[in-house]
């Protein structure tokens, strides 16, 4: 688009480039509609974060409250490691999630064949399953009484059982593989699909030059897939305040004593207004959340864009 | 592209104008108030008399909605059920009900939403959406607005003495009415099969005070006895669980005014001195005593602080040999149908009546609702109708129950059982008065009867009525809610040593804002005593 508008466009041109892309717009439509319903109309109900909720007046007549909303998230002496914790696991998930989804999807480019699908399908399925499944197959693993670990793999090697659901010290390691492993048939779709679009011709020139596959990898294939890796992980940068609720609420089974390294700003959120069911707060964390996230975001791009002005987001 | 983003941009503020104005018309509704008045003037009987004549004279029947939430899910039959009603409510008030029983987790999520908008049923359990956040967002009627409740809920002022009324009062205004239950419960119970127990050869027949009696009264040496040649007998099973979320209040004689522990009264029936429990010596050897059970004698499963199968569930499944569980009468019926089972019924406690038994269910108005005479006739009528009651409790006679052989019980109609009746919630216990419903096969027929002398002899808390609104303290509670979580099971299930554990849990507390806590409700308490 940007090319075409700077050339001079004669109105005879332009009514037909016009024509031309009303069938996607309306394509667009959908996808718009749904933006519009699901992102902006909410977008006024942000003054509840800074209102004194009351059903009799409804949420744009309710008194001013300023910004006591906000001090329950900073007033705790939990709030660094809810933030260390949300802020570290997000890190952690961006690099591993991007150097596995890239090497997996790398793979699955170069497969051929029936098997192509079976993999891709099989490696995506747990990206389908609902937090609750997730929780309860991850126990059947590490259940002290029955579970899978305990039982058919330290037993028999005549090691003690562990109280995994009691030490916090593995928890670390559990959530960043169940993350991966959840997530990583999703995030290397889209690596997969740029890597299917490049252009054959480079390869077969490499190939002739005599490259390894090693050396297309790293020579064509990374290189090409740059500009894809830094805006996917720009997105990632702006949710670094939110986390997965189901990953750090169900799959520890609320265990009290893994709190130290599972308590991230969504579940504390979650256990404190679970018995106030206050919106007003509950609006608050969202605030400050997409605040922190856009601030995050604009910063990283500016990085990017002072180091890669053609990779940056906008 | 500049004018469709424009057009876009354009139509994004209309919608969100649009938005914004049904909402303010919404909340901006006021009900009736002059008629509300004029009936109030007169201020008796006649005027309740009046309203109906006057309703049933203009040939305009308001309706009244009501609804309550189940364990199961839309009962098939509810339709039916709530028409039964309305026919009889027609009759007698000149009001149509309907009734809406759904999910207690999908309706408690609907309802927030229902209330917010205006669009909530005007009648309900303050269980759903909780009864004080929503007195906190406003959502309520103030059911003494123009004498409402004086005028024309006089049954209902007849089911309750005065201060049991005072239990759903909010700084003074009285935002619900509370249900006909068990309000006291005894503590630390412990509900065995008789069958585990004949096989270790414990005697229990013998161990009654009296013929007839339900439970056995003990103390939790003879619990652990019993406990110990369990394990032995049953080596597979787990001997001993708790649902690790009511630890603390249906085993010790501690009142969590206010609805949490962070300052409550330690001992409720002598003094309103608000301490911290979890530095009281009842804590102490509570959490000793499972930390022996647990660590020493291995009675707990080492999953017990992450399992959610429900006690009962476990020993229906043949997992689990004992449990605990809050008693009143009928409680040996009760957990012998959710076992599957007899059961022996085993009490180491006090029957104990907390300050807030009278508000934790109580049947709450929608503000908005848009009658609120019909909508309090129809309260006033479900606690004094007994068919009415029978009707909401058990459903219609031959299509969910039949008299029972005896004449006065009643049980299931032919052809008809738990699984495949279309309603069978199982809930009476949220509904306004159960005590005038028929009563079911199984139960003595006494029972109520029963009910209220427990009810009536409990050891009282003296700060019976007593309701609090912590939102000037809300931080500290946030804060404090997220500590406790997390020592919470480790304690309470004995998975840690209490002597080491709480003195740091009490000291994270404190640091959270305890004392400050703590201070603010011991004010509340003051103010609250002073006026009393």
């Amino acid at each position: 688009m940007a090319a075409i508008n700077k050339e001079k466009l004669t109105p005879a041109k332009r009514k037909a480039l016009v024509k031309r892309s009303i069938p996607i717009y309306i394509m667009m439509l959908p996808g718009l509609i749904y933006l519009v319903i699901n992102n902006y109309m909410p977008m006024p109900g942000i003054v509840l974060a800074f209102k004194k909720y009351s059903a009799k007046f409804g949420i744009y007549r309710s008194p001013w409250n300023g910004l006591k909303n906000f001090t329950y998230l900073f007033s705790t002496p939990d709030a660094l490691v809810i933030t260390r914790n949300t802020i570290l696991y997000n890190v952690a998930f961006i690099i591993i999630n991007l150097i596995f989804a890239v090497a997996v999807a790398i793979i699955l480019s170069e497969l051929t064949g029936k098997g192509k699908k079976f993999y891709q399908s099989v490696i995506l399925l747990p990206h389908l399953l609902s937090a609750v499944i997730i929780s309860y197959l991850v126990f059947a693993f590490l259940s002290a009484d029955n579970g899978f670990i305990n039982n058919s793999i330290l037993k028999p090697l005549g090691k003690e059982p562990i109280g995994w659901y009691d030490n916090a010290k593995y928890w670390p390691f559990i959530l960043v593989f169940v993350n991966l492993w959840k997530g990583i048939g999703y995030n290397c779709i889209i690596y997969l699909s740029t890597i299917l679009g490049f252009d054959r011709s480079y390869y077969e020139a490499a190939r002739i030059d005599g490259a390894t596959k090693w050396k297309q990898i790293t020579k064509i294939t990374l290189p090409l897939l740059r500009p894809t890796i830094i805006m996917l992980s720009l997105m990632a940068v702006g949710r670094i305040f939110y986390s997965d609720f189901g990953l750090f609420y169900q799959v520890p089974r609320n265990s009290g004593a893994l709190f130290p390294v599972t308590n991230t700003i969504d579940t504390y959120v979650y256990r404190a207004l679970i018995e106030q069911g206050d919106i007003t707060k509950s609006a608050a964390a969202g605030v400050y959340q997409s605040l922190v996230g856009f601030v995050l975001i604009l910063s990283a791009n500016l990085l990017v864009r002072k180091l890669d002005p053609d990779s940056a987001l906008f | 592209m500049r004018k469709v983003l424009a057009m876009m941009l354009a139509l994004v503020l209309a919608l969100s104008v649009l938005a914004g104005c049904t909402n303010g018309g919404n909340s901006g509704n006021k009900p009736a108030d002059n008629q509300t008045t004029e009936a109030a003037q007169e201020g008796d009987q006649s005027a309740a008399e009046k309203a109906i004549a006057d309703r049933k004279a203009s040939g305009n029947m308001p309706t009244v909605t009501i609804c309550f939430g189940n364990f199961a899910g839309k009962p098939a039959g509810v339709d039916r059920i709530g028409a039964a009603m309305s026919k009889i409510t027609e009759e007698k008030l000149g009001i149509k009900v309907e009734l809406t029983i759904d999910s207690i987790g999908a309706l408690s999520q609907q309802m927030n939403l229902d209330l917010a908008s205006g669009n909530a049923p005007d009648l309900f359990n303050g269980l759903l959406g909780g009864f004080m956040s929503s007195v906190n967002a406003g959502y309520l009627y103030d059911l003494e607005e123009d004498g409402l409740i004086d005028t024309y809920g006089a049954g209902i002022k007849e089911c309750f003495k005065e201060i049991e009324l005072n239990g759903c009062r909010v700084n003074g205004t009285l935002y619900g009415v509370p249900v006909k239950k068990d309000d006291a419960a005894g503590m630390f119970g412990i509900s065995i099969p008789a069958e585990y127990l004949d096989t270790i050869g414990y005697d229990y027949a013998s161990k009654y005070a009296n013929e007839g009696d339900e439970i056995i009264y003990t103390d939790l040496d003879e619990i652990e006895g019993i406990l110990t040649q369990l394990k032995e007998a049953y080596p597979d099973k787990t001997t001993f669980f708790m649902d690790a979320t009511s630890v603390m209040s249906q085993c010790l004689e501690i009142d969590n005014i206010g609805n949490d522990y962070f300052g409550a009264l330690c001992d409720p029936c002598n003094s309103l001195e608000v301490t911290n429990p979890f530095e009281d010596e009842k804590y102490y050897e509570l959490c000793r005593r499972m930390y022996h059970w647990n660590h020493d004698l291995g009675f707990f499963s080492m999953d017990a602080a992450t399992t959610d199968v429900a006690t009962t569930v476990q020993v229906k499944s043949g997992s689990l040999c004992a449990y605990k569980t809050a008693t009143k009468p009928g409680i040996k019926q009760q957990e012998s149908n959710l076992c599957g089972m007899p059961v022996i019924i085993f009490q180491c406690g006090p029957d104990f009546k907390k300050a807030s038994t009278y508000g934790t269910m109580p049947w709450v108005m929608n503000h908005a609702t848009e009658d609120p005479i019909a909508s309090m006739q129809v309260l006033n009528e479900l606690y004094t109708n007994p068919e009415l009651m029978t009707l909401m409790c058990w459903g219609e006679e031959g299509k969910e129950w039949k008299l029972a052989e005896d004449g006065q019980h009643i049980t299931f109609a032919d052809g008809v059982d738990a699984q495949n009746s279309e309603y069978y919630n199982n809930t009476n216990w949220e509904l306004p008065n159960q005590f005038i419903a028929k009563i079911w096969e199984g139960d003595e027929l006494t029972l109520w009867d029963r009910m209220q002398k427990f009810n009536d002899e409990a050891r009282t808390s003296k700060a019976m009525g007593f309701t609090w609104d912590n939102s000037d303290v809300s931080n500290e509670y946030s804060a404090l809610t997220n500590v406790y979580e997390e020592y919470r099971k480790q304690l309470e299930l004995g998975f840690v040593d209490p002597d080491v554990v709480i003195p740091e849990m009490v000291e994270r507390l404190k640091q959270a804002g305890l004392e400050k806590y703590m201070q603010a409700k011991a004010d509340a308490l003051k103010a609250w005593a002073d006026a009393q």
